[in-house]
């Protein structure tokens, strides 16, 4: 059996998919979009934050890593990770009499997994929820999420999948009788400014909506709303008439920017490279959503 | 805004503006009356107290004011109940010269009334309840009431409480037909018996009591006369004059309209109130007793639905003007002048369907609209529940002040029939003070206890084989920590100080019982509690058709992940030595060797995260709870009563801050004299997988053993809440509430101030859980950036 790395499970959650669910959040991505608030579940591997502000430089953390990832910093009284050669071990956890170092992403096996997902069965049952894979990026590790909704279906249990869209249909087409709704991104409609901004194209992940969009799958479509980066007119514009193409669209989410995960960076000792964004106003978002509403189609403000 | 509404609103600001205070006139009048009375039999003697009391006392009617009746001199003003205990009254006037010194709870008395009152004290002394109780406790029992295992002062300086009389009893026959009841049974006593003299005088002092209690609403039908003509404005005039003629009405006659039965609710309310200082005194279920006198009234055109809200919303605010004063020791049982009048809606009839009408909608709206801590509104849920039902009660809690608080009929009736109450009766139970449940006008008192028994205590001086650490009282030896060798052989230590110290708990409910029975007997009470005037008894003598108590257990979260941590830490992981634990609790994990050990225990599964582990050592903690509990009987077994037995309860208030108070460092993680866990909550902060599993967790106690009622608070913030797609959430998480058969779930929406209080003591808030944008994240482990954008969205959306 298969285990995949798991940054998180939260129960209760209300808003990734109909009634009351469990949200696992898979680590691994392959896309690198900028204003990504979630960047610990970016790396396929576990992944050590180190809270600065915590550390009183006692350098233990040093003798404990098997890599040689941690150096000294000196002049700044700080420790430094060298992310590329550190594999998330974990073993500077302990070490650290400050606290400073906690591991994020931790190995479950299918069946582990599945403990904690059938513990809110009677909240499932209830109200219709059920499980819901996000990530990082869940197509990133399919196999294991392949085996995580066929359990599920053997348990009757909803399934929903929060995902990018970039992977190779086949992978996709492979999942999908085991999923019952899916919530998918479109992060820009240019293709170059999508590379620009996330590293890689749309081409895949537009082909894949029109597919899931012609098998009459139940599915969201969700819009990052980036100020300055997504939310001018033309691309809009370009996104209303993708979706006029569409047959089976029911809803678009519109999720407005939040800068919330920043500090996750800091923790991962990388840089946000968005700097300071403006918020939207509520009068700049519904706008928006009034420039894709369609007879056929709900627009969502959050979800 | 309409003029109905002015007129709440100004008696809610008025009565919200008083500053408690404490009235000397019942003390007055109830000490003149017992040294006038003092050879007659007690019940005649309590009798011609309350009615000295309720002929002389002051009355007033308030501008505006369309229910009448008042408890002392004015709102908010506490009476003095010196025949329970005058020795805390005194110690504080002369540590302190007033009640207004103390650290919470703050009471004035008026100086000039200072010198009276001692001079009453001085009467008093040596011949109180609290003065009977001690002089009958046993030794070992002062000793663990010292300790702290055990505390049981409530019902040694102040009455029972924890009732529902037969309110529609009240309604249907009025004053006049329960004394012709009186009557009756006074005309069938066979004077040759020799119980028949007793039953004689306690049947005259029924009716004494019963007639004082018109009198008394006929002092208002003088006053509010005298005022209508004083009066200027002619509506006013109109409204004073309509006040005369319900009071000479009500509640000596059946109410014929639904002013009437309003008024005469709260004046049986009220002489409650003034006959006795017990909490928890509760109207029950009020949209079912009012519901016909309001149809009624609505289908001939007799009052408008505004009307009727007007009127619950005068009653609310009538029910606030009640207080209580208790001694600065016992204070922190009950912390911020609570009274716990319970108001029960919804749920099931007699018959078993769905009981909800127009009525439960109306009193949550006006208990909305006056957001007062009083009522304590509960609303029965069971599966059958409407949509509209639950919808409505939502958006009462999601203005943030606790309630309505959900109590289950799916657990709740099993629980009341596996006890032996009729099904009949068992679908009609109603809320008791928090989370007890009796059946109104058939139950004796206090069917929550109010003995507590802090098993955290019990659980702290175990390690230390049995010895108190605080007080170094050593009751009971076992072997301690250090000496057990299997996790399995410290729980039978802790097993056998908990057989202990429940016999200790229960010989102090007696010492209680038995003097509350032969000092203070609560006679118009008691008229008003079947079969009481049938049987020629008080409801302390066993007059009562069901009767069961229960004691009241502390501290169960606590005690569960203190065990999974022993178990874990000492037994099966071997990563930590009992010298080294004990060593910790000691310094109160102050040393750097300390800081790891607390760690470590903090580390360890905590019950509240659904996991089998912790819960079912809690499962396991309850379980010897219950057995030892259920061994004994009340004073009323075998005197008429169905029960006379004891049972679990959780209704433990805001006990666990004095009990944890007494507690040193515990193998839990928890530091020396900090709260315990509240009811079966998880233990502050423990709790971090969200709602659904905090619910699985206390699910998987054995609610139904719990008939004393079993507690879960919440804390949710209101992002959680906002918009009908999560509503509908909410919703769903509710009626799994009622599926996994909890019994009861209250959920306290979390204002800005909480979240600001959790920046500054995130160790205390662990459990916060908020919305932050597309995700759920515990509150505290946010930066500080983000708590603040939280809290400034909190302050937006929360008016």
């Amino acid at each position: 059996m298969s285990s995949g790395i798991i940054c998180e499970i939260e129960r209760y959650a209300i808003s990734d998919g109909p009634g009351i669910r469990t949200l696992v959040f898979i680590k691994g991505c392959p896309l690198r979009c900028k204003w990504c608030s979630n960047p610990e579940t970016q790396r396929p591997l576990p992944e050590i934050y180190y809270h600065e502000d915590a550390c009183t430089f006692c350098r233990r953390c040093i003798k404990a890593c098997p890599c040689g990832a941690i150096k000294a910093d000196d002049v700044r009284h700080k420790v430094v990770t060298d992310r590329d050669i550190c594999k998330g071990c974990g073993r500077c956890v302990p070490a650290c009499p400050a606290r400073a170092r906690s591991i994020v992403g931790v190995f479950k096996t299918v069946q582990e997994l599945m403990e904690e997902i059938k513990k809110d069965l009677t909240f499932y049952e209830s109200s219709g929820g059920g499980v819901t894979l996000s990530g990082g990026e869940m197509l990133f590790s399919h196999d294991f999420a392949l085996e995580v909704l066929k359990a599920c279906k053997e348990e009757y249990i909803d399934t929903a999948i929060e995902t990018s869209g970039y992977a190779s249909w086949d992978v996709l087409e492979k999942l999908l009788p085991y999923v019952d709704h899916v919530l998918i991104d479109i992060k820009h409609m240019d293709p170059i400014s999508h590379k620009q901004w996330t590293g890689v194209s749309n081409d895949l992940i537009l082909d894949n909506i029109k597919k899931i969009d012609a098998k009459g799958k139940d599915y969201v479509l969700r819009v990052p709303l980036i100020p300055g980066i997504n939310d001018g007119e033309e691309n809009i514009k370009r996104l209303k008439s993708f979706t006029e193409e569409l047959n089976n669209l029911h809803e678009i989410h519109l999720l407005p920017y939040h800068a919330l995960g920043r500090i996750k960076y800091t923790y991962l000792e990388r840089a946000y490279e968005l700097g300071e964004l403006k918020k939207h106003t509520k009068d700049e978002i519904n706008k928006i959503a009034s420039m894709l509403h369609m007879k056929e189609v709900k627009v969502i403000i959050g979800g | 805004m309409s003029i109905s509404s002015l007129r709440v609103k100004r008696l809610r600001e008025n009565v919200l503006s008083k500053v408690p205070g404490v009235c000397i006139e019942r003390a007055r009048y109830y000490t003149q009356a017992y040294k006038e009375y003092e050879s007659y039999p007690i019940y005649i003697k309590r009798a011609r107290a309350l009615e000295k009391t309720l002929e002389n006392m002051s009355i007033y009617i308030l501008d505006g004011e369309l229910i009448v009746g008042n408890q002392a001199s004015d709102q908010r003003t506490a009476p003095i109940f010196p025949e329970y205990a005058v020795e805390w009254i005194e110690k504080e006037l002369e540590d302190k010269g007033n009640f207004d010194k103390r650290t919470g709870d703050i009471f004035h008395l008026p100086e000039e009334h200072i010198d009276e009152l001692k001079e009453i004290i001085r009467w008093w002394k040596g011949k109180t309840h609290y003065d009977h109780c001690m002089a009958m406790m046993p030794e070992d029992v002062k000793k663990a009431s010292i300790i702290q295992a055990i505390h049981g002062e409530g019902n040694m300086t102040a009455g029972d409480g924890h009732i529902v009389v037969d309110y529609e009893k009240v309604l249907k026959l009025g004053l006049k037909g329960v004394k012709n009841e009186a009557l009756e049974a006074l005309a069938k006593l066979d004077m040759g018996e020799t119980d028949s003299l007793r039953k004689k005088s306690f049947l005259e002092a029924v009716i004494i009591t019963l007639d004082s209690a018109v009198s008394f609403a006929h002092r208002y039908v003088d006053l509010a006369e005298k005022m209508a003509r004083e009066e200027r404005d002619e509506v006013r005039a109109q409204e004073l004059y309509n006040i005369a003629k319900i009071c000479r009405r009500v509640p000596e006659n059946p109410a014929t309209s639904f002013y009437e039965a309003v008024q005469s609710v709260w004046f049986v309310h009220l002489l409650q109130h003034i006959e006795s200082n017990g909490h928890s005194v509760s109207l029950g279920r009020v949209d079912q007793y009012l519901y016909p006198y309001y149809e009624h009234d609505i289908k001939n055109g007799i009052i408008t639905r505004d009307f009727a809200r007007e009127l619950l919303e005068l009653l609310w605010i009538k029910m606030f003007s009640l207080i209580k004063i208790r001694s600065t020791s016992h204070m922190g049982y009950g912390a911020g002048y609570p009274t716990y009048q319970n108001v029960t809606i919804g749920g099931q009839t007699k018959d078993g369907r769905d009981a909800t009408n127009d009525l439960s909608y109306l009193v949550l709206e006006s208990v909305a609209e006056t957001r007062l801590t009083q009522p304590n509104l509960s609303a029965r849920l069971h599966a059958g529940s409407p949509e509209k039902f639950l919808r409505k009660c939502i958006e009462v809690v999601k203005m943030g002040f606790g309630m309505p608080a959900f109590k289950n009929d799916e657990i709740i009736i099993p629980s009341l029939l596996s006890r032996g109450v009729s099904q009949e009766d068992a679908y009609n139970y109603t809320l008791v003070g928090c989370i007890e449940v009796a059946v109104a006008g058939k139950w004796g008192y206090r069917c929550s206890g109010m003995t507590f028994l802090n098993i955290l205590k019990v659980l702290e001086m175990t390690v230390y084989g049995g010895r108190d650490p605080r007080t170094g009282y050593w009751l009971l030896k076992t072997k301690p920590l250090t000496e057990v060798e299997s996790f399995e052989e410290f729980w039978q230590q802790w097993e056998e100080q908990m057989k202990y110290y429940t016999r200790l708990s229960i010989e102090l409910d007696h010492v209680a019982d038995i003097n509350l029975e032969q000092l203070v007997p609560d006679i118009f009470t008691s008229a008003l509690v079947n079969d009481c005037i049938k049987r020629g008894k008080t409801a302390k003598e066993g007059g009562a058709i069901y009767d069961m108590i229960s004691d009241l257990q502390v501290g169960i979260a606590n005690t569960a992940n203190a065990m999974a941590a022993i178990k874990k830490l000492i037994f099966e992981d071997k990563l930590l030595k009992p010298d080294r634990l004990i060593k910790a609790m000691e310094n109160n994990f102050s040393s750097e060797d300390s800081l790891k050990v607390q760690e470590m225990l903090l580390a360890a599964p905590k019950y509240g995260n659904d996991d089998d582990y912790v819960d079912n050592l809690a499962i396991d903690v309850v379980r010897v709870c219950d057995r030892e509990i259920s061994k004994y009987k009340n004073t009323r077994y075998g005197r008429g009563p169905i029960g006379g037995n004891y049972y679990l309860s959780t209704s433990a208030i805001s006990s666990n801050v004095p009990m944890g108070a007494v507690v040193g460092a515990t193998p839990d993680g928890r530091n020396a004299w900090m709260p315990t866990a509240e009811g079966s909550s998880p233990a502050q902060g423990t709790d971090k997988n969200g709602p659904t599993a905090a619910l699985k967790s206390v699910a998987k106690l054995p609610t139904i053993m719990f008939t004393g009622g079993n507690l879960l608070n919440q804390k949710f913030s209101p992002e959680l809440l906002e918009g009908e797609e999560r509503v509908r959430r909410f919703v769903q998480l509710l009626r799994t509430f009622v599926s996994l058969k909890l019994w009861h779930v209250q959920f306290n929406i979390v204002s800005s101030e909480v979240l600001r209080a959790a920046q500054k003591e995130p160790e205390k808030y662990r459990d916060l859980i908020v919305r932050v944008a597309g995700y759920c994240a515990q509150f505290v482990t946010l930066d500080p950036t983000t708590q603040n954008d939280i809290i400034s969205r909190t302050e937006q959306k929360v008016v």
